[in-house]
């Protein structure tokens, strides 16, 4: 304000620190994800799929073509939907096939997954005994067996780009598996603008090694495992927790129910971080730290693991003293790590 | 050394105690708090009930949910009034697995039973330097005695009691006020055809309003053919009924209504958002309760109600 000769200065009030009751909110309120939906409003809803089958101990792609966008513009993929199926596969010859199979996701030069990722280790569980198909009319004709992933961001997938799932059989059973991959997505308009910002999705796994049904053991993940590669944070949407039980009698796979004895009272699990902070403190049930109902360590809240760092995991299973757990049965932990990064002018 | 770039790390502390008929445990403090001087914030509760049980008659298992009770206190701050059944928590999500038997156990008749319950924090907590949240659990005599087996911990019940949250930076503020969660319920008495509650029950005894975010309703059912759990299908769903009334007499249930359409059966909560004032209350009136007879001592069906909300207290 200028100087009037003459006139006295108005000087303004000064400006007082008026302590409000400062809440929690403001620190700590729940950070839900941003919501996308109107960036678009005039995308249209598209769904492509892509089917292969992959022979036991093998690993292959799928046809391309098929994941791309037809209109030839770009589009957002919002989640995506893996479904196997296996000959013989039966109500009453069971197999769990989420852990037989992994998939490699690359969009171009960008890796959307370290490596192979077992198919039930992206999303969370909605129901899990609907995980599992079984014919109803024929039960010999086999089951399909669904997953799915919420992705935690839109992914954004320019014009002409496909977002490439390569597949591996993890060699466990000898049946081929078929397998369908589907992305739910929007076809955005040709005038629309380019982000500046694309959230890209990354999700890493550890797959431990086997335990032996009977037998007490230890096990633990190496740096290359649960790790964020990237100079940026990588913000978490989840963890994801599975467990497998393979009858090396029966040659069946298993998870659920089975599994639960094994989660709850055989298995534990601790986390640290690279720094060796703790994430989970105590040697913790499998089942407590990755929820029985939907497998998963929900983080809504923005939850961030450091850049170009890891988390350590270490497993710990009891010895069953009582049966079915004989030798026969191979137990397996699958913990994955699910989140997004942003990438500017990517 | 703390790094500017030190993020919100996620965390997860669980105990686990085991729990005699009658009988009450603490869970082990140390293991529910922090391993390093960082504050953090909770926001879930997890619990879990097993037991290792012969089938009580045909019943696959036992839903603990119903028999099992929990006080959280952080210091001097309640979360809850005295001791609730942690079934009472929060929302049942996906019913059928809530209870979960083993399949394919030792013998046809020896079965592990997994009774799974999640709190989902209205807000999150804050937890300061140095504090904890602490865990008492309390078991209700048996109205029907499981035949433990010897696989279990001498007729013990075991909780695991989990909190997941996250670290927060280590230049985050510290809060002059913090939101805490606070439960209470409402529990008639057993084999009453009808009841009503009092004053003590579904209220704000606190200086300060409760943000009410949900009321949770289970029927709790003792049979001695089928076990110990929860009942969702008496026949008709339309027994017991209840009504609910405000403070000030105003009906927040028109008229009696059955409590499975109230407390919806596939989340078993009704969500509303209301602020309770300090000293009002809900008042509950429960009606056609099943009683015996028909029912067979020691059978029983028992409602029980809760309210989930949360308020402001000072940090001092």
């Amino acid at each position: 304000m200028p100087l009037i000769p003459g006139k006295p200065a108005i000087v303004p009030a000064a400006k007082t620190m008026v302590r409000t009751q400062q809440t929690v909110e403001p620190l700590l309120a729940r950070r839900m994800p941003e919501e996308n939906q109107f960036r678009y409003p005039l995308s249209s809803p598209l769904h492509l799929t892509a089917t292969t089958t992959l022979g036991s101990s093998s690993s292959g792609g799928v046809n391309s073509i098929s994941l791309k966008n037809p209109l030839g513009y770009a589009m957002e993929i919002l989640g995506m939907k893996w479904q196997l199926r296996a000959p013989g596969n039966t109500e009453d010859t069971p197999n769990i096939l989420g852990g037989i199979i992994g998939c490699k996701l690359d969009l171009g030069k960008w890796a959307i997954t370290s490596g192979f990722v077992p198919v039930w280790n992206f999303g969370r569980t909605e129901n899990l005994t609907n995980e599992v198909q079984f014919n109803v009319v024929d039960p010999d004709a086999g089951s399909a067996q669904e997953y799915n992933w919420r992705l935690p961001r839109p992914l954004y997938v320019p014009a002409g780009a496909v977002l490439i799932p390569t597949f591996q059989h993890r060699g466990l059973i000898a049946d081929p598996i078929t397998i369908r991959i589907s992305y739910e997505a929007r076809s955005i308009s040709p005038n629309a603008q380019t982000p500046k910002t694309i959230a890209l999705p990354y999700v890493a796994s550890y797959i431990s090694s086997t335990f032996t049904g009977n037998e007490a053991g230890e096990a633990a993940s190496v740096e290359t495992d649960l790790v964020n590669p990237f100079q940026d944070p990588l913000i978490l949407q989840r963890f994801i927790g599975r467990l497998q039980i393979f009858d090396a009698e029966t040659l069946e796979a298993a998870e659920a129910n089975l599994a639960e004895r094994v989660g709850h009272r055989l298995l534990y699990v601790k986390m640290r971080d690279m720094n060796g902070r703790d994430l989970i403190r105590n040697y913790t049930p499998f089942r407590m730290a990755f929820d029985s109902l939907t497998r998963s360590w929900e983080m809504e809240h923005g939850e961030q693991m450091d850049p170009e760092s890891f988390y350590s995991v270490l497993l710990r299973k009891d010895a069953a003293t009582f049966n079915p757990y004989t030798e026969n049965y191979l137990i397996q932990a699958f913990i994955s790590m699910v989140g997004w990064r942003n990438v500017v002018g990517a | 050394m703390i790094q500017n770039r030190d993020t919100e790390a996620p965390l997860l502390l669980s105990a686990r105690v085991n729990v005699l008929a009658n009988g009450t445990a603490v869970a082990d403090s140390a293991a529910l708090s922090s391993p390093i001087r960082r504050p953090y914030v909770i926001d879930e509760i997890r619990f879990t009930a097993s037991a290792a049980i012969t089938a009580v008659g045909s019943a696959p298992g036992v839903n603990w949910g119903g028999f099992i009770r929990a006080k959280l206190s952080l210091g001097r701050i309640p979360l809850t009034n005295g001791f609730i059944y942690i079934w009472l928590f929060g929302t049942a999500i996906n019913s059928e697995m809530t209870v979960q038997p083993e399949v394919g156990g030792v013998s046809p008749t020896t079965r592990w039973t997994f009774a799974h319950f999640r709190w989902k924090l209205p807000k999150p907590l804050y937890i300061p330097v140095g504090q904890t949240l602490t865990c008492e659990i309390l078991r209700d005599a048996d109205p029907i005695t499981p035949a433990f087996t010897t696989e279990g911990t001498n007729n013990s019940v075991t909780v695991d009691i989990g909190y997941t949250g996250r670290y927060l930076k280590p230049t985050a503020d510290v809060p002059s006020v913090l939101e805490v969660p606070y439960v209470t319920q409402y529990l008639p008495p057993v084999n009453a055809g009808a009841a009503h509650s009092s004053e003590n029950d579904l209220v704000n005894p606190f200086l300060m309003p409760i943000n009410i975010q949900r009321m949770i309703g289970r029927l709790r059912f003792v049979s001695t053919s089928t076990g110990l759990g929860e009942t969702t299908e008496n026949g008709d769903l339309t027994t017991p009924v209840v009504q609910i009334r405000d403070s000030w007499g105003h009906n927040v249930l028109n008229d009696f209504t059955p409590f499975l359409y109230v407390f919806h059966y596939p989340r078993r909560a009704w969500t509303f958002h209301r602020i309770l004032e300090p000293k009002e209350r809900y008042n509950v009136i429960l009606r056609d309760i099943p009683t015996q007879p028909p029912l067979t001592a020691p059978e029983e069906i028992r409602p029980m109600i809760s309210i989930v909300g949360w308020r402001e207290e000072l940090m001092r």
